[in-house]
């Protein structure tokens, strides 16, 4: 099942390839997502007054609409853009790094270990200290993750075994997070680990964006820069090796990229599932399947689902607040085993 | 491109893959890597494709170590055609010929131009808008060969890539080999087919258990002593239109012999 011809069937017929033209998609990618920015900007409990709120940011006063816009509906908005768009890019980078279409950003462990950072910055009362604890614990576990998945891809360990590693980290981190649930001293702090880790973009600050931005870009860079390489090991490595690209250079890349925007967005936002699983299906018919060209396509798709989401779970009169990790895998999974039933045999 | 590799050893964990091979491939020529499983052919052809690290020995390219040359730049001489013919994803069959122009960094004009030749030489042009998924074996070969023929190169290493394929297809593919190496590339092909090395390859080198048991015509290397020594068959030979051919007909009663030093 893993990796092997995935290609190998006739799922999608000739008149299923008409797709757009790179810049129409990216360009129509690029628009949803400022439309789903601006509705989320504008959806909340309580209604702004938006004249009020321009004008008091412009005059830099502090009123009450110009504070809920800065501190509140942007904050959310912009983790939503950030997020979602680290989700859409590496899961796209490591189906491509994998050839499979069912990897994950969760799969290299770095979600798993800064989960593990965060909660453990609430377990010994740091989150209680200072707001930015929590994200800071974050990056310090993915951080660990990170590193020794490099070390390991710099000794020139396979994709699979990276795979494998990332696997066996995200158990370890599962087990000491259960740990610190199990021995968490109040039932309060408890819920409030459990709520944390269902993942949600609310009650963030500039601060958190400000603190996942610089990863989030840099991981970007590496990670879009692994395009052609990734076009390239649609053959196999070996072909890819023949075409003059370095496997332990591109693995090492695309993982590093993956960590630090991985690392960044679970330290800030809680793990959000199947986005980086699912829009990568979505969008390979229009990118022709070529790994390269989905790499961005995914990355807005991504941005603009995770925003989309998140304008929904503010729609859905609940009290508390639907988590936004509930929803992604609520809506995520019923609809990958329906793509999966229209795609046929490529996973076989 | 002269491909010189001497010394040649490769050693898998305790294993030794290749034990001191030498060989020459030149600019022209079609080489048959021949052999019975196990005995080194797929690891020699990735090491004269700089794909797989040696253990002693040097490879030469034109008189230039792969190290002198760079990855890149190798990449954009030498094409290779991995034996599993693996396309991973269903894109289209042009856009699976054009990964061959990744190397080069040349303006998309020229890239299509070199995807259309390849296309044309591989005989496969009418399907350039089908996706990979829906191609037969055969028409799967000639895509892959077509996407290593647009690397234009100066150097096409291709391992058993008549494997798969009908009598009709092998014929295809190795008339393609042919007109490649005719062009003035230097033509490598791992075969499992006697009697296709010995009508379309200018030069042969046996290989048995890591070691080379001899290279050069087909006359000179294809002798039934040798072919039987190798594989543990007797053949079957003879010639048409001045061309051999040779049948694998009976087995050995004994498993076959360790090679001789």
């Amino acid at each position: 099942m893993m990796g092997g011809g995935a290609a190998d069937h006739g799922g999608t017929g000739p008149a299923r390839l008409r797709h757009l033209s790179q810049p129409v998609l990216l360009g129509l990618l690029g628009a949803l997502t400022l439309a789903l920015f601006a509705l989320s900007l504008a959806i909340g409990y309580a209604p702004i007054d938006w004249g009020a709120a321009l004008h008091d940011i412009l005059s830099g006063r502090h009123g009450l609409d110009a504070l809920v816009l800065v501190e509140l509906r942007l904050p959310r908005a912009l983790l939503g853009v950030l997020v979602g768009f680290s989700l859409g890019l590496t899961g796209a980078a490591l189906q491509g790094l994998m050839r499979n279409p069912l990897a994950d950003p969760g799969v290299v462990g770095v979600s798993g270990a800064a989960a593990l950072g965060a909660v453990t910055a609430f377990y010994f009362g740091a989150a209680a200290l200072f707001s930015l604890a929590l994200p800071l614990g974050g990056l310090a576990g993915a951080a660990l993750a990170t590193a020794v998945l490099l070390g390991l891809a710099r000794r020139g360990a396979s994709t699979t075994a990276l795979i494998l590693a990332g696997v066996a980290l995200n158990s370890f981190a599962g087990a000491l997070t259960a740990l610190a649930l199990n021995l968490s001293p109040s039932p309060y702090a408890t819920l409030e680990i459990v709520f944390w880790l269902m993942g949600s973009l609310s009650d963030r600050s500039l601060q958190h964006v400000l603190l996942a931005l610089p990863f989030i870009m840099v991981g970007a860079v590496l990670v879009l820069s692994t395009a052609r390489g990734l076009d390239a090991l649609t053959l196999g490595e070996e072909t890819a090796e023949s075409l003059g690209f370095s496997l332990p250079r591109l693995r090492l890349v695309a993982i590093a990229g993956t960590a630090a925007m991985i690392g960044a967005s679970v330290a800030v936002s809680g793990a959000i599932g199947f986005v980086g699983l699912v829009v990568p299906h979505l969008l390979r018919p229009l990118v022709g399947h070529r790994p390269g060209r989905l790499l961005l396509a995914s990355a807005l798709a991504g941005a603009a689902l995770t925003l989309g989401a998140d304008v929904l779970v503010r729609l859905i009169p609940t009290r508390p607040e639907l988590k936004l990790g509930v929803v992604t895998a609520l809506i995520g999974a019923p609809f990958f085993l329906v793509l999966l039933r229209r795609l046929g045999t490529e996973t076989e | 491109m002269m491909i010189s590799a001497s010394g040649i050893s490769v050693e898998r964990g305790a294993r030794t893959v290749l034990h001191g091979v030498d060989i020459t491939a030149r600019p022209g020529e079609l080489l048959g890597l021949l052999g019975p499983n196990g005995a080194g052919k797929t690891t020699l052809l990735r090491v004269l494709a700089h794909l797989q690290e040696t253990t002693a020995g040097t490879v030469l390219y034109d008189g230039m170590p792969a190290a002198g040359i760079g990855r890149r730049a190798l990449g954009r001489s030498l094409a290779y055609l991995a034996q599993s013919g693996r396309i991973h994803w269903p894109m289209q069959v042009e856009h699976v010929v054009a990964l061959g122009r990744l190397p080069h960094g040349t303006s998309p004009a020229e890239d299509a131009a070199a995807v259309a030749r390849a296309m044309a030489a591989a005989d496969i042009a009418a399907f350039a808008g089908r996706p990979a998924g829906s191609l037969s074996g055969g028409e799967k070969m000639r895509v892959l060969l077509a996407r290593a023929l647009a690397v234009e190169g100066r150097a096409l290493l291709a391992d058993e890539p008549v494997a798969a394929l009908d009598p009709y297809h092998q014929l295809h593919v190795m008339e393609l080999m042919r007109r490649q190496a005719r062009a003035g590339l230097t033509v490598i092909v791992v075969l499992h087919d006697l009697t296709l090395a010995a009508r379309f390859c200018d030069r042969v080198a046996l290989l048995n258990a890591g070691r080379l048991m001899a290279s050069g015509t087909v006359a000179q290397v294809m002798t039934p002593a040798r072919l039987e020594a190798a594989y543990g068959v007797h053949v079957e030979s003879g010639e048409r239109h001045g061309e051999r051919f040779i049948l694998p007909w009976t087995r050995r009663a004994a498993p076959d012999i360790p090679p001789r030093d």
